[in-house]
């Protein structure tokens, strides 16, 4: 079990939670506050000693939680656990463009992603629902999330190359998502693609869809080598951000094993509100404490 | 502390004058009583050789019975004393619980001592020392009251540090042999080592007196609970839990006056403590009745 963030400026709301919990810091150092001017103030810092000083930074601490909270909640934070595949919900989303057809996979990439679908397919629960997307240039077969097997697998082996030139990944994974929004359960892509995504919206836009309908995109690199760093960085990303996985594979007996090995075993909650209510739970004991127990005279 | 926050220096100068008028005819009284100030007249001298143009009334028949030669006595016109008041007028005395700022406080002693030192004709002078000082030496009359008056008053004098070494150095090289000297302050912060220069001016003067000048929260904190409190100068801030340190404080703040007031003992200097709610009138009444003169 472990706890991931998939907001896609993650890193930019942990810098600027950083940077504004310092200026806050440094400005309430330097800052003044309303004070009683005290003779004596030679005796009273030697009788007061350090206590004091920890007894005011608690109310400072309780504020600097609270915010840091709230900045976890924005940053879209999801527990990561095993699970049985039975408590998701997927759609295989398959590459069909001319590239896929190259055979340095036996006997071509595009058959190699669909009987590894077919295969996930068969292994999957018979309550786990499953939909298909295959694309191109655009999006060439569409199958909404259902139990129903045989039509799954008829589905995924009518699956031919794309009549569009091109490929269109990331409309294909907003579709994807789309079919998602259908079920409760937790909602997961799995993604079989060479990594091209040279038609319609950029990548980063369908990886904002999917975060904001708490889709995890499951990526299965083909054939991504050295000479395709672009390709790799793509598919590598559209997981990372989404807070799914990332596997390259070489053959088709790789990419079965993998896609069944992994899906079997993730889900991913969303603890947006969880982090949100306890960092007001915080705000409000803050303010409590500041206005009773540490009210701070004058 | 910002001017705007006290009282304007002209109402300040009234009200402390209206004060001084009410306390000093019963303190003056005292004063008087004891004698502290004034001089007894003529004091014998010595005796020396009659001269046919001395005045035969001040022959000595009974030591010129013991010789042969005829003596006559000689006597000196004893001098009033003069009074100088040094005042502390540091940072730390610009506070204040009751109704007073211990500066204001000082300010009130001082400007009784002065009046009543003017008003039985003793010359009487001020020192007052913060950051900067402002020396008056002892003179005579209203118009020097005023002038004493007019400087306890402004608060340009007002702020930073009380030096005692300094003050004593001033008051050492200023202010002639036979004067008594007064030394107001709250003694919380005092800089330098004024042990030693304290121990000279008690040989060098008449009088040397003390007055601690307290307000309650110097030795006793509230239960307050949870308060923000600023040094004298507003260079620091400490939030402190009263109810936790009060004890502690007040013990504190006991040890060290007690040890103010050893060092004052060890150095010849006697000691008044005076507390900002308290008649200052009636201390100094105390003191004089049981100090018997010799003070």
């Amino acid at each position: 079990m472990q706890l991931v963030f998939t907001n896609t400026y993650f890193e930019l709301l942990l810098l600027v939670n950083g940077l504004t919990l310092l200026l806050y810091y440094a400005a309430r150092k330097k800052k003044k506050q309303r004070a009683i001017k005290f003779g004596n103030y030679k005796t009273l810092e030697k009788v007061a000693g350090d206590d004091f000083i920890k007894t005011n930074d608690i109310l400072l601490v309780l504020q600097i939680l609270a915010v840091t909270m709230l900045f976890l909640a924005v940053s879209n934070p999801k527990l990561e656990k095993e699970v049985t595949g039975t408590e998701s919900d997927y759609v295989l989303t398959i590459d069909s463009s001319a590239t896929m057809l190259n055979n340095d996979i036996e006997p071509s990439r595009l058959e190699a992603a669909k009987k590894s679908s077919i295969k996930f397919a068969e292994s999957t629960p018979n309550e786990t629902k499953i939909g298909l997307i295959s694309y191109s240039g655009k999006i060439e077969q569409e199958k909404a999330i259902s139990t129903e097997r045989e039509e799954l697998i008829e589905s995924i082996e009518n699956v031919s190359l794309g009549e569009e030139a091109g490929s269109s990944m990331a409309n294909a994974l907003i579709s994807s998502s789309t079919l998602l929004l259908d079920t409760t359960e937790p909602r997961e892509i799995i993604l079989l693609s060479d990594g091209r995504n040279n038609v319609g919206p950029k990548v980063n836009e369908s990886i904002e869809f999917a975060n904001n309908h708490n889709v995890t995109i499951n990526s299965f690199g083909i054939s991504l080598n050295s000479s395709s760093r672009e390709r790799y960085e793509r598919m590598k990303r559209v997981a990372n951000r989404t807070g799914g996985n990332f596997t390259t594979v070489d053959s088709q007996s790789d990419i079965s094993e993998s896609i069944i090995s992994q899906e079997k075993d993730t889900s991913r909650n969303s603890l947006q509100m969880h982090f949100t209510i306890i960092g007001i739970i915080i705000l409000l004991i803050e303010w409590s404490l500041g206005t009773t127990r540490y009210d701070i005279l004058p | 502390m910002n001017p705007e926050d006290l009282m304007d220096s002209n109402e300040l100068s009234n009200r402390i004058d209206t004060e001084v008028k009410r306390v000093s005819d019963k303190f003056r009284f005292i004063m008087q009583y004891k004698e502290q100030f004034q001089s007894t007249g003529i004091e014998f001298s010595d005796l020396r050789e009659y001269q046919p143009t001395d005045d035969a009334s001040r022959i000595d028949w009974k030591n010129s019975a013991k010789s042969q030669k005829t003596f006559v006595q000689e006597y000196e016109e004893e001098k009033d004393m003069e009074t100088f008041i040094i005042v502390d007028a540091s940072d730390t005395m610009l506070f204040g619980t009751a109704d007073k700022l211990k500066s204001e406080y000082a300010a009130l002693i001082a400007s009784t001592l002065a009046y009543s030192a003017v008003d039985s004709g003793i010359n009487v002078g001020v020192g007052m020392f913060g950051d900067d000082y402002t020396l008056l030496t002892p003179a005579g009359g209203q118009v020097q009251y005023q002038k004493i008056l007019h400087e306890l008053t402004d608060y340009e004098n007002y702020g930073g540090d009380f030096d005692m070494d300094q003050a004593m150095n001033k008051t050492i090289g200023n202010v002639k042999q036979d004067t008594a000297i007064f030394i107001i302050s709250d003694f919380l912060d005092v800089k330098g080592e004024w042990k030693l220069k304290m121990q000279l001016a008690n040989m060098k003067f008449r009088h040397v007196l003390s007055v601690i000048t307290k307000d309650l929260r110097d030795y006793k904190l509230p239960d307050s609970g949870l308060m923000r409190l600023e040094s004298p100068d507003g260079s620091g801030q400490r939030v402190v839990n009263t109810e936790e340190v009060k004890d502690e404080y007040e013990e504190e703040a006991k040890k060290n006056y007690e040890e103010i007031k050893q060092k004052l003992s060890e150095s010849g200097s006697a000691h008044l403590e005076v507390d900002t709610r308290d008649s200052f009138a009636a201390k100094f009444v105390q003191f004089f009745e049981s100090s018997e003169g010799d003070w």
